[in-house]
């Protein structure tokens, strides 16, 4: 048998699955062979250092986009209803809030790590990237109209809510100004309409309040605030 | 059946974020680990972590406990990892990536060329470089310690596919490291 032939019978041999009939063959042609020899040492070598290697934690922001990216697929069936069962319209409203601060918050870490030693090929995105480009200019003209509601009708909402609601649009207005200073990439782009989205969901938010506030049906606000379906 | 486990996913199942939270902590860093040495990129790793238990979230109402969690979470992580390199591959149209690729060049070394004391950092560095083909069957192989038959299992290859990639691994891995310590 050549060196070849009995490559694959090296690799059994080390893992300890060559059937006995053959070991001692294979046993006879190493103390012959210094090139087969030196390949069963190194694969004995590989093979306990790959199974020593240790486990890596994956970065803390992604748990924060796994829950945020619950947050956004529930929403519609109720998610707050069990996140936050129990709580007035008011406190709903500063927890959604925090929830909103959070995860923009947390975007700046996952956005540099996601982008810090990563190549972003740009060929063949020019397309994507029209396409995505023609969204944003949509969300932030269906923005620009809510934020005018919101203004000239905010006056209804308690002042701590007004606050809030200030201090949540501050934050992502920081943030999307401080992604308009960055090179454009694919990666960026999506973090820019995911940050859009959250204003987009806070304002939907404030607007459904005014509404119910007008109305003078707290509880109705209150419903919408924590998303509980009576 | 593990009725710590059933719980667990009930809760899941229920919403209480607290227990998906228990979930992931317990289990994030091994699929994280597994996902990063599969696709060889820390952004894909994350990326895939983040769907799997996206998924497991939405599944996790209807976890039976035929099997373990960890187990179904397993799963779930692999078949996800190789969703992403099969469509990597077809992007990138990568041929050494395949899993009837080329032989290689095989050192004729004469003695051991990889240090007995090998560093972990290398050898990390080594499997991210190695084809997806290759990296996947070894990583399953070697370093999580599936047996020839459940790797072919899981990737859908026969058994002796299994193999000749794993030595196809090993031989460039040898080269790789080899490199490394002249």
């Amino acid at each position: 048998m050549t060196c070849f032939e009995y490559d694959l019978q090296i690799d059994e041999y080390v893992e300890g699955t060559l059937p006995a009939t053959r070991v001692a063959a294979l046993e006879a042609h190493l103390a012959t062979c210094s090139r087969c020899r030196a390949a069963a040492a190194d694969f004995r070598t590989l093979r306990s250092a790959a199974s020593t290697l240790e486990r890596r934690n994956p970065p803390p922001e992604v748990w924060t986009r796994v829950v945020a990216s619950i947050h956004e697929s529930s929403e519609q069936t109720g998610w707050f209803s069990w996140m936050l069962p129990g709580l007035t319209w008011r406190s709903a409203v500063a927890a959604a809030v925090i929830v909103i601060m959070l995860t923009v918050g947390t975007w700046f870490s996952w956005h540099e790590a996601a982008t810090a030693g990563r190549v972003v090929s740009t060929a063949g995105l020019d397309t994507a990237s029209a396409e995505s480009r023609g969204v944003e200019q949509a969300m932030r003209t269906q923005i620009s109209d809510m934020e005018k509601t919101v203004r000239t009708a905010s006056a209804v909402l308690p002042s701590e809510t007004q606050a809030a609601y200030q201090q949540a649009g501050a934050v992502i207005d920081d943030a999307l100004s401080r992604r308009a200073s960055e090179p454009h990439s694919e990666v960026t782009q999506q973090s820019l309409l995911e940050l859009l989205q959250s204003k987009l969901r806070l304002l939907q938010e404030m607007i459904a309040l005014i509404n119910e506030m007008r109305k003078g049906n707290q509880e109705e606000a209150a419903r919408i605030v924590s998303g509980i379906e009576q | 059946m593990n009725s710590p486990d059933l719980e667990l996913a009930r809760r899941c199942g229920q919403g209480d974020m607290a227990a998906f939270e228990e979930l992931y902590r317990t289990h994030a860093p091994r699929l994280y680990t597994l996902m990063l040495r599969m696709t060889g990129s820390e952004a894909d790793a994350e990326d895939l972590l983040q769907e799997v238990f996206m998924q497991a979230h939405r599944k996790l109402a209807g976890f039976r406990g035929e099997s373990s969690l960890g187990t179904w979470l397993y799963r779930m992580a692999v078949n996800q990892c190789l969703d992403f390199l099969r469509g990597r591959q077809t992007r990138m149209a990568r041929a050494t990536g395949s899993y009837d690729d080329d032989e290689v060049a095989e050192p004729e070394a004469p003695a051991p060329v990889i240090p007995a004391a090998i560093s972990r950092v290398d050898l990390e560095r080594a499997i991210a470089r190695l084809p997806d083909g290759c990296r996947t069957a070894f990583v399953l192989h070697d370093v999580e310690g599936f047996a020839h038959q459940e790797v072919a299992a899981m990737l859908g290859i026969s058994e002796g596919t299994s193999k000749s990639q794993v030595h196809k691994a090993r031989f460039r891995l040898r080269s790789m490291l080899s490199a490394t310590v002249r």
